[in-house]
């Protein structure tokens, strides 16, 4: 919000240079953002917080610089000058009709006005907080707006239709021109200034156009109101109308200042138009509000702030903010606040107003003496940096992508609803919330590959969002796991050959990120996904419970993110790994064995149909035989293996927890597993 | 004799011309040398049965014939040790280094501030990111059609729900949940419709808050202090200014002497000395109301900041951008956990 150096002065007694005067300004909550040259002028940028209505002005702000400094505040004279000997109310009549939302209407009339340019003092001082002249009345209520706040409207008295003012809703259907020149349909709910036929005002909003003042105006009837802070804001919103008014009214303004404005602004106009300000005053008020008596205790202050500070020192900062203060030794205080602090209602806002003045850095510096056990991390925290590090651990780095994505890529994988919506989205690819993180990660693969990186391993640990049964309840949100790989050749090393990433390479990573969890046995089963190359596809279980689904991405899918290289993507639902992990407290080492090891290998020849899962179930599934280990170490095709065949070659590991075994009792345990191999699955020894 | 000696030379001579490695003269050294089986030292334990009148002639050549070994040993031994090559392995051409991953610098960050708040005794909360007016707004004593909500840029979803502006609705949750005394830090994404150099749609706030009897404004200076100074440098100083929110009295909005000039004024903190961090207060007595505490008997406070800020200072980052890109070259030179 712009102020101009000149016009503080005339408000407030300041000595203080302008950059000083916004640190000092800023030390009490009016921050400055910045400050500028404006010819011989100085403007300031302030914010002003939405609870500061008063302070949007250079009265107001005046005030908390000469409260601060000890200064004497420059208030205007409201005294009604000038009066001629012409009644108000022969001239025109007020009459509020909703007084649930204008509980003040006060108008002045001020005739004999020659409207014309501003003299220049006025305009440049406009000018200086960036509006533009318009005529010398309309100047007149801005200039009073910016320099006591309240917001004042001057219509063409004799374009009111029975010189009448009403103040009431708007009728069904009713539309109005107002002064940006656009018709507007109104809503019953709406408050509008009308005279005896139409609405010739949205209140506290914007004026109309046919009783806008104009050069040919000679009469004025000046309103100075008080319109109900929410009625206002809902107008304005539903208006799509933002104004200085309405910046205020929503604000909330003060009762008190609805003459003291009208007169001031009346003042002004007769001076700088030669009118005359007619005699009486036009109003319609409903009965003064309750001044609120707050009770403020000075032990309640010092033990908010942990601050020591006098009494006296809290009573002077009360009053000079404009409050009254009954102390009494025997109770609490009971200050009443100027009708200008809406904002102060409560103790504590007191508290804030005797700190904020006495200095914020005056509050000492101390810690909390609470006692309370430390809870540390919890299971399932430490577990998310757990997983976390194993996925870096298998040389993926961390990805964050937004949440925020489009229709299609959640579909794209597998959301069947589309996801949650975003109503008023930035921008139309980021208008639901992501259902995977897959699709994200995709493209951060296709953005480091076509960066000229060979390849691509990238993961993130995030939530994910479903949509819930009713759209008013939250939707579910699931921590997930997602991988990517991808891109032209592996990791390599000067010794050794190039190669593609393939499948494996994602399944070991996850597998590995899982183990380190605490999971012995994963279970990866072949499927479809329509985002997955067919029969490059497989689902992942633990314990029977479907975590996700790993794969190769499908060429319609990588086209469509933009990937020229072999992408593999996988997700996993943390939510469900965590509900089937032992707890880390229920953790025991096993005893390692002492008996010795044997191994013996095998090397099989078995139909192409049957997987190497079965193999391993098979060799475990011989009762009686202590199995230690079983590894594959190759598999093959080619030559040497019939047509429709594969070879598998395995390294059995036996060992006795008891004791040491000789050397028939193992032949006897490998011409088992082979039996049981030929009879399950068909699959004969290599050679025989 | 004499002959002998010369051929064993000759043969010394080649052997060690064409030994390669620190390993072949080990063997060279053995054959001829070594106390045992080396063929010189056979020779040398023969002497006595040599005719006694050419005993010192054959003797001397045998012990000029060791010297000169070891001194071309000794030599070749030298030289080898100098040569990088011929001593075996390059050593240095690249490792097999197994690929390691990177930590997101904000997850970094995010586990540095949960680790210092752990210290001081404040326990991690957590919240869903969207929320209901009611967490979001109303329970932080923003009232329906308050003005104060027009700073929150929110973005609405359908049935009033709405993705959280802030990590105060946490403050709440944890308020119904647990008596005091309670100190907490919740941090988590929060989502405001804006987007530019400096501001992303979705960013990472942290929020703090403590509830017990007989809590100050004072406690909270001290608490946002400590954590300034761990997380900067331990000379950060820090300014508290009143400002408003609607969920707080007293309230203020803090700055931090300027972590890059230490406060003598840059480019960063616009040539003022100070960076702008984040809001705080002492908590709302309606907020205490409204979720079943009692004003009177306890008090507490709360404060806000933002991760992706933290993330950016500390790393010199000017575009927020770059933190949600996920461009590897970025990402990599983050190596830390």
């Amino acid at each position: 919000m712009r102020f101009s150096d000149q016009w503080l002065r005339d408000c407030v007694e300041t000595r203080l240079p302008p950059q000083a005067l916004g640190a000092r300004l800023t030390e009490v909550g009016m921050p400055l953002d910045s400050l500028e040259p404006f010819g011989d002028d100085t403007v300031y940028h302030f914010d002003v917080t939405t609870n500061r209505p008063d302070c949007m002005n250079h009265l107001g702000l005046g005030r908390e610089l000469s409260v601060a400094e000890g200064t004497r505040l420059k208030e205007p004279s409201t005294s009604i000058p000038d009066v001629s000997s012409q009644a108000a109310e022969l001239l025109a009549s007020v009459a509020v009709e909703s007084p649930d939302l204008c509980e003040r209407y006060t108008a002045l009339v001020i005739q004999k006005v020659k409207v014309g340019a501003s003299p220049s003092w006025l305009a440049r001082r406009l000018e200086a907080i960036g509006l533009r002249p318009i005529n010398s009345v309309v100047d007149a209520t801005n200039y009073v707006l910016w320099e006591m706040g309240h917001p004042l409207h001057a219509f063409d008295l004799e374009k009111l239709s029975g010189r009448t003012i009403r103040v009431r809703r708007a009728k069904p259907g009713e539309r109005i021109t107002t002064l940006d020149g656009v018709d507007r349909k109104l809503m019953p709910e709406m408050l509008v200034i009308a005279d005896g036929r139409k609405a010739v005002a949205v209140a506290g909003v914007m004026g109309g156009r046919d009783s806008e003042i104009g050069a040919a105006t000679t009469e004025v009837l000046l309103e100075s109101a008080h319109f109900q802070a929410a009625s206002v804001r809902k107008t304005s919103r539903a208006l799509g109308l933002h104004t200085d008014a309405s910046h205020r009214f929503e604000r909330g303004a003060d009762v008190e200042m609805t003459l003291k404005a009208a007169a001031r602004c009346a003042a002004l106009i007769a001076e700088v138009t030669g009118g005359r300000v007619a005699r009486g005053v036009l109003e319609d008020r409903k009965a003064p509000p309750v001044r609120r008596e707050i009770a403020l205790r000075p032990e309640r202050v010092r033990g908010l702030l942990g601050l020591a500070i006098e009494e006296q020192a809290m009573q002077e900062i009360l009053q000079r903010l404009g409050c009254s203060v009954i102390r009494d030794p025997a109770q609490a205080w009971r200050v009443v606040p100027p009708s200008f602090r809406g904002d102060l209602s409560l103790e504590e806002d007191l508290v804030e107003e005797i700190a904020r003045h006495h200095g914020y850095e005056k509050i000492p510096v101390t810690l909390p003496r609470v006692f309370l056990f430390p809870e540390g991390r919890s299971e399932s925290e430490k577990r998310m940096d757990r997983i976390r590090q194993a996925a870096r651990h298998c040389g993926f780095s961390e990805a964050l992508n937004l949440t925020l994505v489009s229709e299609a890529e959640n579909r794209a994988f597998g959301d069947t609803s589309g996801g949650v919506q975003v109503l008023n989205p930035l921008t139309e690819g980021e208008d639901r919330l992501r259902f995977s993180l897959v699709p994200g990660l995709l493209s951060n693969l296709a953005h480091n590959l076509n960066h000229h990186l060979p390849e691509g391993r990238l993961f993130e640990a995030g939530r994910v969002f479903r949509p819930s049964d009713s759209p008013s309840e939250l939707p579910d949100e699931e921590e997930k796991l997602g991988l990517v790989l991808g891109g032209k050749s592996s990791a390599r090393h000067w010794g050794e050959p190039e190669r593609q990433p393939d499948f494996y390479d994602l399944k070991g990573a996850l597998d590995q990120t899982v183990q380190v969890l605490g999971v012995s046995q994963v279970d990866w089963k072949s499927a479809q996904r329509p985002f997955l190359v067919p029969g490059r596809g497989a689902e992942i279980l633990v314990s029977g419970r479907l975590l996700g689904w790993a794969g190769e991405v499908a060429p319609q899918i990588a086209s469509a993110w933009d990937l020229e290289s072999v992408a593999l993507a996988g997700e996993i639902s943390l939510r469900e790994l965590f509900a089937v992990l032992p707890e880390d407290a229920a953790f025991r080492h096993t005893p390692l064995a002492r008996t010795p090891r044997v191994s013996r290998d095998l090397s099989l020849i078995l139909d192409k149909a049957h997987t190497y899962r079965e193999v391993e179930a098979a060799i475990r599934g011989v009762e009686g035989i202590p199995v230690a280990s079983v590894e594959l170490f190759d598999r093959y095709a080619g030559a040497s293996i019939p047509p429709g065949k594969i070879g598998m070659s395995v390294r059995i590991v036996f060992r006795s927890p008891e004791r040491t075994m000789v050397s028939e009792e193992v032949s006897e345990f490998l011409d088992r597993i082979i039996h049981r191999l030929r009879d399950r699955l068909g699959a004969v020894l290599r050679g025989n | 004799m004499q002959d002998r000696l010369q051929s064993l030379r000759e043969r010394f001579d080649s052997e060690i011309s064409s030994a390669a490695d620190a390993a072949a003269l080990v063997r060279i050294r053995a054959g001829y040398l070594s106390r045992k089986g080396g063929v010189l030292s056979q020779l040398l334990r023969t002497l006595k049965e040599v005719d006694p009148a050419q005993r010192p002639a054959v003797g001397d050549s045998l012990n000029s014939l060791k010297r000169y070994m070891e001194e071309r040993l000794a030599l070749a031994e030298d030289s080898l040790a100098t040569s990088p090559v011929a001593q075996g392995l390059d050593v240095s051409l690249p490792g097999r280094m197994p690929p390691l991953g990177t930590a997101h610098p904000i997850n970094q960050v995010r586990r540095e501030i949960e680790e210092i708040f752990l210290e001081m005794g404040f326990s991690l909360a957590h919240g869903p990111e969207v929320e209901t007016d009611y967490f979001n707004f109303v329970a932080l004593n923003f009232p329906i059609d308050h003005p104060a909500r027009d700073t929150q840029d929110t973005f609405y979803l359908e049935g009033g729900l709405l993705l959280r502006t802030h990590t105060s609705p946490v403050q709440i949750r944890t308020l119904k949940a647990r008596k005091p005394p309670l100190k907490i830090i919740a941090l988590g994404k929060v989502y405001r419709r804006d987007s530019d150099v400096s501001h992303s749609p979705m960013f990472h706030q942290v929020e703090g808050l403590a509830v017990a009897e007989g809590i100050t404004f004072a406690d909270l200076k001290g608490t946002v202090l400590t954590f300034a100074r761990r997380i900067f440098r331990d000379d950060t100083q820090v300014r508290f200014r009143p400002s408003y929110f609607p969920f707080v009295e007293p309230g203020a909005e803090f700055d931090l002497s300027c972590v890059l000039c230490a406060g003598q004024g840059c480019a960063t903190c616009k040539r003022s000395g100070w960076l702008e961090m984040g809001g705080a207060g002492m908590v709302h007595p309606e907020v205490l109301r409204l979720s079943g505490h009692d004003p009177q008997s306890v008090s507490g406070f709360a404060f806000g900041l933002g991760v992706d800020r933290i993330a950016m200072l500390k790393f010199g980052i000017d575009d927020i951008r770059l933190l949600f890109e996920n461009d590897l070259r970025f990402l990599h030179q983050f190596p830390g956990s």
